[in-house]
Order: C-alpha cells, then sequence, then structure tokens
C-alpha cells in the first residue's frame, strides 16, 4: 500500500485549480503549498495505482511538472499483483 | 519525544532498508574491481566535462573495430573480462560523430576550462534515505546499464537489486530545465 | 505500535514532508521559464546556438562562477531535438585555451605591445582618418565573416556605409557560399532556401551534391538516417569526388572527375525531359527559360571577359535543343560516371511518388562554374515541379553559423542592403538614406571590390588600411604566397579583431580582444532561416569586447557617432538588431521582433504577425504569396513571378592535371575541425582526435608512388608546395589521380597550393580543384 510524497510545479495562474482537482481524487491530497509548487500526497493500494496517480496528476492542466520525492514500498510486497515486480 | 525519534527511525530504516545501502556499506575496490574512485578518475580522463562523449580510448580505424556495436551494444558481450562499456543512448547512426578517437596525447596550446564534474556521489537528506542522481538523465535513461547486475561494475551496483521505477525512491539532485530531460 | 491508520498518517506526514524538504532545497534558483532550472550544483543552464556550423542546433550552456562549464542538446531546439556533433559538445573548452587574446596590441618596431583600450580605439581611429585624408574614402575597408554576429554585421555595414561613405565590406561567406547566393538569385530573384530542415523528415530521396553531409554537418545527416531508419526505401545518393562517411551511409554512389557535375547535372535533365517526366503544368505557369553569356573566363588575375550576367530569354524548345548534347552516355564519358548510374538517379528525381531533397555546400559553390552548377540542380527540382513543399526541394547548407544571418541577410558584401537590397538600385539607397538618416548622394551607388578583389589591392598597395574581424583570411585566401608578398611589400594599415593568436594576427599593426560566443548579446541565422538570439552568459576575459562593440567605438571617435546611439552593450545588441529588422519588415525577409527571439527557439522568416514560414513561394505556407496564386516565385516579378531554367553549359576548368602536375588537388574540412581550427585545435580533445592535416591519396596511386599510409609526400603545385603525411585507407578515400587536404592547420596550409580562379558570377574561388604532383620524400 504505497504512501508517495510529490511536488507539482505548476503554471502561476493554474495553482488554485490544480488544488481542487487534486481534492477530488480521493486518493490525492494537497499537504502544502510554497509559491506556485504543491506538496501533494497520495495513499493508494498498489504499485500500478500509484504510479496511475502519479501520471494523473502529471497529466493535469496546469502541472508543469510532477517529481515524486518520497514512496513508501514497505507493504507493497503483501498487495496483489506486486509481487512479481519486486 | 525520544521514543518518537526512535520509531521514526525505525521506520525508516525498515522502509528504506532494501532500497538502499548505508554510505559506509559501498563496495571496496578488490583487485579485480575498480573502486568508485578509480572508475570516475578513468571516467573523468576521458571526456572535456561530465556530460560531454567520452573520447574513444582504443585504436579504432588501426585496429579495424570499426563496429561498435560489435562490442558497445547493450548486452553485446557477455565475457565478465572483457570491459567495454554499453552504449547508455539512443543509436545515432555514426558513434564517430560524437566519439573521436585518441591519436596523440600532445595538446596544441594549454586550456584552462573549469568543467562541470558532477559530484562522486548523490545526496542523502538523511544518512538512511536513497540518494538523489548525481548525474544528468539526458542520454543515460537507462540506469540498469550502469547499476543493475553483473554489467554494471561493483561499485556503482545498486546493493538492493531491481525494483521498477527507479526513479520514484532515486530523485535527480540537478533538476534540469526540460530542453535537457 | 501505532495503529494503522495512525502509521499510515505518519508515512504522508513523512511524504510531505520530505517534499517540502526538497523543494525547500531548490526553490530558491528555480522559476518556470524555459531556461530556468533547479539545480544545487550552481550551475545555471541558458540556451543557446553553437558557435561554429551553419546548422544552428541548440545548446543549453551550463554557467558557474562565472565560467562555462558544460553544454547539453538542447530537446527543445528543433533543429537538432538535443542531439550534438563532436564540436558542439566541446564548445566550453573553445573559450578558455591559455592564449587567448585578452588586451589590445600595437605593433611598434616589429614588436607587438600591450595597450589600453582607449589607446588603441583612438590610434586605429586616427590612422583610419588620415588614410582617408590622404587617400579618399574609399581607402579602407572591413573584412568579417559568417560568424559575424547580425549586430556586428549592421554595424559594419552602417559604419563603412554610412559613415566613411564606401561599400569596402566584404566577409567570408564569399570565399564560402556566393555562389549559392548568386544561384539563388538567378533562379528565383530572393536569396536562400524555400524549403527548410522539416524536408529532411519528409522527403523519399536525398541527394548530396559533392557533399560530405555526415562530416560536415553531422546533426543533419543523423535526422537524416533516422528517417531512413523509420522509412527503409528511402534512398542515399551520394555524388562525390571521394569516398567518405557519408558514401558509408548512402545506398548509390556517382563517383565523378572534378567539375564535371556540370554534365551530370544536365544529363538528368535530359533524361527527365525525354522521358517525360517533366511536370507540364508547373513549368508552363512557374517557369521561364534562359540563356547566359558563356564565355566567361575564370577571374584569373590580368585577365577579362564578357558580363557573365548577360543573358536572354529563350524557350523550352530552345532548352530540349540545348539538353540534345546531354545524353547519359555523353556524361559517363566526361564524368567517368556509368551512364547507367545517371539515368538511375534522373529516375529517381523523375518518379512523381517520390519526394527529393538534393543537398550540396562547398563542392558546388567552391566552383568556377559556381552559379551554373547551383542553377543546373535548381532546373531539375523546377522541371519536376519538386520545390517548395513539404519533402520537395533543392537544399544549400552553410559552413558559418550566420553566413545566412549576417551575410546574406544583413548584407556585409560590396553590393548588399539589408533586406535583400542593393547599392546599386535607386529605391533601394533612397531607402538607404531615410534608414540611416544621411544624405543619398553621400551613399556610393557602385560596389567596390569583392574579396579576391580586396585582398589583390591590399597586396598592390591600392587599398590602405582595413579591420578584419572574426576570420582567418591568411589561411582561407588561394594562392597565399602571392598575398603575402604584396602586403609584406606594401604595409598596408591592419587591424585584426580576433579571440586567439592566428595567422592573420600575424600580419596586423594593431590586435584587438573580441569577446565571444556566450561572452555577449547577439543573433545568429542558420541555413534554414531560422534567427536565433542569445543572452550574455560570462564575462569576456580582460578588455575584450564584442566587435560590434568595436565597430561602433571607431565609428565614434572617427565623428559618426549619431550612427550608434545606443550605450550600453545590451542597448546595442537590441538597437541594432530592432533597427535591421525595419529593413527587413514587408521584404519577404520579416525577421522576428527580438522578443520573440528571446522567447523562442528561433524562428524562420518571414515571420508575419509572429508566424514563422516553413516553406516559401507556397500557397498556405508564405504569407506573400496570395490566396489563388498556388505558386509564386516573387523574387522576379520583372519575370512575372517565375523562376528560370537556365541553360548552362559543361566547360572544362581552368587547370587541369596535365603530364607535369598530373593529380587534382581538393581542399577541405573534417568532422573535429572548424574552419580554420583557430578554435577546436585548443580543445584538447578535438586536437589529439586530428592533431594534423594529411594528404588524402587513393591505394592505388600510393602504391605507384612507393608510399604507405603515414609516410611523408611532398605535394606541389605551380604556386607552392607542402609536405604532409600521406593517408592511405583512411576515413576518406579518393579518386584514382586525386588528392585531398584539409585546411584546419595553419602551419600547414594548402592554400599555398591552390589557385585563385573564381566563379566570374560570385566571384567564389575554386578550392576544389587545381593541378598538382606528388613526390616521395
Amino acid at each position: 500500500m504505497p504512501v508517495s510524497g510529490l511536488v507539482l510545479m505548476c503554471q502561476e495562474a493554474a495553482v488554485d485549480a490544480v488544488r481542487r482537482r487534486v481534492a477530488g481524487r480521493p486518493e490525492a491530497e494537497v499537504r502544502g503549498r510554497q509559491g506556485n509548487h504543491l506538496i501533494v500526497v497520495t495513499d493508494t493500494a498498489t504499485l500500478e495505482e500509484d504510479r496511475a496517480c502519479v501520471d494523473w496528476l502529471a497529466a493535469l492542466p496546469g502541472v508543469l511538472s510532477a517529481w515524486v520525492t518520497f514512496t513508501n514500498i514497505e507493504d507493497v510486497a503483501t498487495a496483489p499483483g506486486a509481487a512479481a515486480r519486486t | 519525544m525520544s521514543r518518537a525519534i526512535a520509531i521514526f527511525a525505525a521506520l525508516l530504516a525498515g522502509l528504506l532498508a532494501g532500497c538502499s545501502a548505508p554510505a559506509q556499506d559501498q563496495q571496496q575496490a578488490t583487485e579485480t574491481e575498480p573502486s568508485r574512485a578509480e572508475l570516475l578518475a578513468a571516467r573523468r580522463a576521458l571526456r572535456l566535462y561530465d556530460g560531454a562523449p567520452p573520447v574513444i580510448p582504443h585504436g579504432v580505424e588501426s585496429l579495424g573495430r570499426e563496429n561498435c556495436a560489435n562490442c558497445h551494444e547493450p548486452g553485446a558481450l557477455d565475457n565478465p573480462d572483457r570491459i567495454a562499456p554499453p552504449r547508455t543512448h539512443p543509436a545515432w547512426g555514426d558513434c564517430r560523430q560524437c566519439h573521436v578517437e585518441r591519436k596523440t596525447t600532445e595538446v596544441f596550446v594549454e586550456n584552462e576550462v573549469t568543467p562541470l564534474w558532477w559530484p562522486a556521489r548523490g545526496l542523502r537528506q538523511t544518512p538512511i534515505s536513497p540518494p538523489l542522481i548525481p548525474h544528468h538523465i539526458q542520454n543515460r535513461e537507462n540506469c540498469a546499464l550502469c547499476h543493475i547486475g553483473a554489467q554494471a561494475p561493483a561499485a556503482l551496483r545498486a546493493a538492493h537489486g531491481y525494483r521498477p521505477e527507479c526513479r520514484q525512491c532515486h530523485a535527480a539532485m540537478q533538476r534540469t530545465p526540460a530542453a535537457l530531460d | 505500535m501505532a495503529s494503522t491508520e495512525s502509521r499510515r498518517e505518519f508515512l504522508k506526514r513523512t511524504a510531505a514532508a520530505w517534499s517540502a524538504a526538497v523543494l525547500g532545497g531548490l526553490a530558491s534558483s528555480c522559476s518556470t521559464e524555459a531556461g530556468a532550472i533547479l539545480d544545487d550544483d550552481g550551475v545555471a543552464w541558458s540556451k543557446a546556438p553553437c558557435r561554429f556550423c551553419g546548422t544552428g542546433c541548440g545548446v543549453m550552456v551550463g554557467v558557474r562562477d562565472g565560467k562555462v562549464v558544460a553544454v547539453a542538446g538542447d530537446r527543445q531546439n528543433p533543429v537538432n531535438l538535443g542531439l550534438l556533433c563532436v564540436k558542439g559538445y566541446h564548445l566550453p573548452g573553445i573559450l578558455y585555451a591559455k592564449d587567448r587574446l585578452t588586451r589590445p596590441l600595437v605593433r611598434r618596431n616589429g614588436k607587438l605591445e600591450e595597450v589600453s583600450m582607449d589607446e588603441a580605439l583612438d590610434l586605429v581611429a586616427s590612422k583610419f582618418k588620415q588614410l582617408i585624408d590622404e587617400h579618399g574614402k574609399g581607402a579602407i575597408a572591413v573584412y568579417g565573416s559568417g560568424q559575424w554576429t547580425i549586430q556586428d554585421g549592421y554595424a559594419a555595414s552602417k559604419w563603412i556605409r554610412a559613415g566613411v561613405g564606401n561599400n569596402n565590406i566584404e566577409a567570408n561567406a564569399r570565399l564560402c557560399m556566393a555562389s549559392a547566393v548568386t544561384g539563388f538569385l538567378t533562379t528565383f530573384g530572393k536569396d536562400e532556401p524555400m524549403g527548410c530542415y522539416d524536408d529532411f523528415d519528409l522527403a523519399d530521396v536525398f541527394v548530396f551534391w559533392g557533399n560530405n553531409m555526415a562530416e560536415m554537418h553531422p546533426v543533419l545527416f543523423s535526422r537524416i538516417r533516422a528517417r531512413k531508419q523509420k522509412v527503409p526505401q528511402v534512398v542515399l545518393v551520394d555524388i562525390a569526388t571521394r569516398r567518405t562517411r557519408t558514401t558509408e551511409g548512402s545506398d548509390l554512389f556517382l563517383e565523378f572527375k572534378p567539375h564535371t557535375d556540370l554534365a551530370i547535372a544536365n544529363a538528368i535533365a535530359h533524361e527527365i525531359v525525354n522521358n517525360g517526366w517533366v511536370d507540364e503544368e508547373f513549368v508552363r505557369r512557374h517557369c521561364v527559360f534562359k540563356r547566359g553569356e558563356e564565355n566567361i573566363g575564370y577571374g584569373l588575375r590580368g585577365t577579362s571577359a564578357p558580363n557573365p550576367m548577360r543573358n536572354e530569354i529563350t524557350s523550352f524548345a530552345a532548352y530540349r535543343r540545348f539538353l540534345e548534347k546531354y545524353t547519359p552516355e555523353y556524361a559517363e564519358n566526361v564524368s567517368g560516371v556509368p551512364a547507367a548510374k545517371i539515368r538511375q538517379v534522373a529516375a529517381l528525381y523523375g518518379d512523381p511518388n517520390k519526394k527529393v531533397v538534393s543537398l550540396w555546400c562547398m563542392g558546388m559553390n567552391q566552383h568556377t562554374r559556381g552559379t551554373w552548377i547551383n542553377n543546373l540542380v535548381y532546373n531539375i527540382h523546377l522541371l519536376t515541379g519538386k520545390i517548395s513543399e513539404p519533402g520537395n526541394g533543392p537544399f544549400s547548407l552553410t559552413g558559418q553559423p550566420s553566413a545566412c544571418g549576417t551575410v546574406r541577410e544583413v548584407g556585409t558584401l560590396t553590393h548588399a542592403l539589408p533586406g535583400g537590397r542593393r547599392v546599386d538600385n535607386p529605391e533601394h539607397r533612397a531607402f538607404a538614406a531615410k534608414m540611416w538618416d544621411v544624405p543619398v548622394e553621400s551613399l556610393p551607388a557602385k560596389p567596390s571590390m569583392h574579396t579576391i578583389a580586396m585582398f589583390r589591392n591590399l597586396a598592390t598597395g591600392k587599398l590602405k588600411g582595413i579591420i578584419i574581424q572574426v576570420t582567418n583570411p591568411m589561411v582561407t585566401l588561394p594562392d597565399l604566397n602571392w598575398f603575402k608578398k604584396g602586403i609584406a611589400e606594401h604595409k598596408p594599415f591592419i587591424v585584426v579583431c580576433d579571440v586567439y593568436p592566428t595567422a592573420t594576427t600575424e600580419i596586423a599593426d594593431v590586435i584587438l580582444p573580441a569577446a565571444m560566443w556566450v561572452e555577449r548579446e547577439a543573433c545568429f541565422g542558420n541555413s534554414e532561416r531560422r534567427t536565433q538570439q542569445w543572452d550574455k552568459l560570462v564575462d569576456p576575459p580582460g578588455e575584450a569586447r564584442p566587435d560590434s562593440w568595436i565597430t561602433i567605438e571607431i565609428a565614434r571617435r572617427m565623428g559618426y557617432g549619431k550612427l550608434f546611439p545606443w550605450k550600453t552593450e545590451e542597448e546595442q545588441a537590441r538597437g541594432l538588431y530592432e533597427e535591421y529588422r525595419q529593413w527587413t519588415l514587408g521584404a519577404g525577409k520579416d525577421v522576428a521582433s527580438y522578443d520573440d527571439l528571446r522567447r523562442n527557439r528561433g524562428l524562420r522568416w518571414p515571420v508575419v504577425n509572429g508566424r514563422e514560414t516553413r516553406w516559401r513561394y507556397r500557397e498556405g505556407y508564405d504569407p506573400y504569396v496570395k490566396p489563388g496564386e498556388g505558386i509564386s516565385f516573387y523574387g522576379n516579378k520583372k519575370l512575372g513571378n517565375r523562376a528560370v531554367i537556365w541553360q548552362r553549359p559543361y566547360q572544362p576548368p581552368p587547370e587541369s592535371p596535365d603530364d607535369e602536375y598530373p593529380f587534382w588537388l581538393t581542399t577541405g574540412r573534417v568532422l573535429e575541425h572548424w574552419h580554420t581550427g583557430t578554435m577546436t585545435r585548443r580543445v584538447k580533445q578535438l586536437y589529439q582526435a586530428m592533431p594534423e592535416p594529411f594528404v588524402e591519396i587513393h591505394p592505388e596511386d600510393a602504391r605507384e608512388l612507393g608510399v604507405s599510409d603515414g609516410a611523408l609526400v611532398k605535394v606541389v603545385s605551380r604556386r607552392g608546395e607542402l609536405t604532409l603525411k600521406a593517408s592511405v585507407r583512411g576515413r576518406g578515400v579518393p579518386q584514382r589521380g586525386l588528392v585531398f587536404i584539409p585546411f584546419f592547420d595553419e602551419s600547414k596550409l594548402p592554400n599555398l597550393l591552390t589557385l585563385d580562379a573564381h566563379c566570374p558570377i560570385s566571384k567564389q574561388p575554386d578550392y576544389k580543384k587545381c593541378a598538382v604532383r606528388l613526390e616521395k620524400v
């Protein structure tokens, strides 16, 4: 059950809109803002979902880059379908 | 309070034990395996700066070694005694438009250029956290070539073996502009 | 242990804190601009075009502590998409060789002495004024190159024409692509390619005319290789006098005897006409036929010939009759290329389902019939209608970073004014007078001297003073001994602005240290009409300054300060460009605004309403073509916007091998070194890869001569001699009876051997052909 921390670099004008989009996604949460950067934490069931969530964040309109700075993969081996990949 | 710190440390240690080797555990040089310092020195001797294409340290035309792919194509050489670094970037047709031979050790005029050398090691936010990537990613997108498995020099090999998505834990230290990514 | 819920919350707090920490450490140097970087290594990255050839690759330049420490390919630049060649990757080295010129030097009693920049500039200005007072306005001249930035070229042109009041301005580009210019002008009425590099991603056939693109334009050649990799049926045709890396990468090789490309091109046209491959509709609507003066000579010293520009309009029928002689068999007889191969290439050009790009550089331009061979390749594209559309077109490559942007577009040749204007056109002169705010009478109506004439006059004492910037004529002029002797005898006043000691600073009375590349802010224009801007990223060493700054300071001291109202270097960079830009608007050469250039990785002119043009002369792409016109070669207004198909015969060159001098000599470049090697030889990796020039000999010729690879060979012409190591079966192999020598080493000059014959239309010398003999040493 991965937990990841991300830095989203956004266009200045889009920061609030990005915030609202993230708030609408249950597995992601905005934990802070510095200028045009948003700090986002994700909590998902599998590595695939973690990756999908990061991709979704990266593809949001107004997001210039999504940078994963932290991932907890401690419990991943127990997640279904993930064992083969570790 | 001290208990909280202990839990934090224990958690992080447990969390990261599998994905990073603590600094003191780095492989030592053996008779057959060059140390990280030796590898870096050899690397630098072949380049103007880190990121510049290395010159070719052996004869090409004179030795009839004009098919670079024979030795440098990733996976081309299985023999562990042969050191031929694999190509780390896409093939662009003519290797020698960037990689040139060294035909003399003389110089025409001394040059005082101060090259950019990437740090020998990736910075760690804490002693047990995964190191950041100390070099540019451009033209070296495939981490496995240098860091995973038997083909990688021991001193650069990841202690935790292959895991998907290296860059999920190892972020680039030098965040380069999109033009360089 | 805490509950699962609070443990996950703890992990999330850790994740967030981690992100914040990473962000905190990097945010200070972060911005969202394209060139910005998050970098804890103290390296700032900025865009610039490469300093070397005319390709115009984008590089990202890494600067730390005021020094260029690294470069990388710029993935956002559409020219190269992140790839560079070995020279480009070694750019940081060119700035920092130990013998960099940092202080002005004045020759006194034969010795160079350091003086202050002020003193040097005062001396130059007063000497120039004195020469003008004693010998008239025409006594002094300025000579530059395609390495001049747009700003440098514009400042020099304005100073000499609007200030001094003569047209004594020329550039190394005359030695490099003048035939391409006259080829474009005589065929299309307007200079520079109609297509662009996008064609390389779209064509089915690439024909290299005497062009070793794999070594000279490697990044563009890679682009063509990538096209071939994607579409294996793509065909590369190498038409050349020696086997090179380009031949290795090609599917078809036509090895021709030097100078006979004229016959081959006409034979291809012959096949196209005789097999019914002509695009009749295109030719009827968009072309006219012409025949020019044919007795034009070779521009040799002490010879004269009728006006080579004289011409008359003919007809398709007359052109057919002209072509009758040029059967593939005739061409085989002249060129040595099997007729079957010529037919094969003609069929590729003639196939209506194949898109064809023709490429050339020095092989066609450094040619005593340079203008003609350019015309003849255009003929092929015009006959088949394969021009000015995606994937189809002739493409003239350039060797210097701003040969197009500065020499051709700003007009730093004696006859030229910015925006394709000419000094001998009264309307254009009136426009110039208005732009420069000088009386129209003060602008001379006649072109004065082309490059060879300029240096002949310098060597015979007719020209009294010259300032030479960013080039090295004492390596690049043909038949150098003659010029050197004359200059030593007549002692003209010579000022040289450069970055390193060169063969040309050796003859200088005053040497001014120049700022180079990213040591100043400026613009270059590349081969595909792309203008690119870069900012000053590091300080130049010592008292070195931009060439434009030096020109302006000399102008001020001569009393022409009014022409250059800009004070700081930044104001000069922007001011010179924006003033120049006014000349281009509406002239079909509209360059982008300075601000647009700053924001973009260059834009291809004409840039109208902020939009660049990829294919000129075609409706839908070129804003100058009106709706309904389809195609308009609007450079030829007097010909009803039609391009010219020229009758240009094959004629033999002025000097061919004979019993006494049985070999052809051809000269050129190698991958590792650029132009005269003054920058690249000072980079360790490049020097060590190519430490010295060689004479490339065919293995059979070498065997007969009794020399093996690496043995010393003396090469002798009627004008000089040179001893070099033989290269037998090296990276290039010439045809039998031909030798090749690269010209990058100023201590081993093939131009001691070459002939100063030139194309009488373009005045560009032919460095590719003269007769020599070989002696075993």
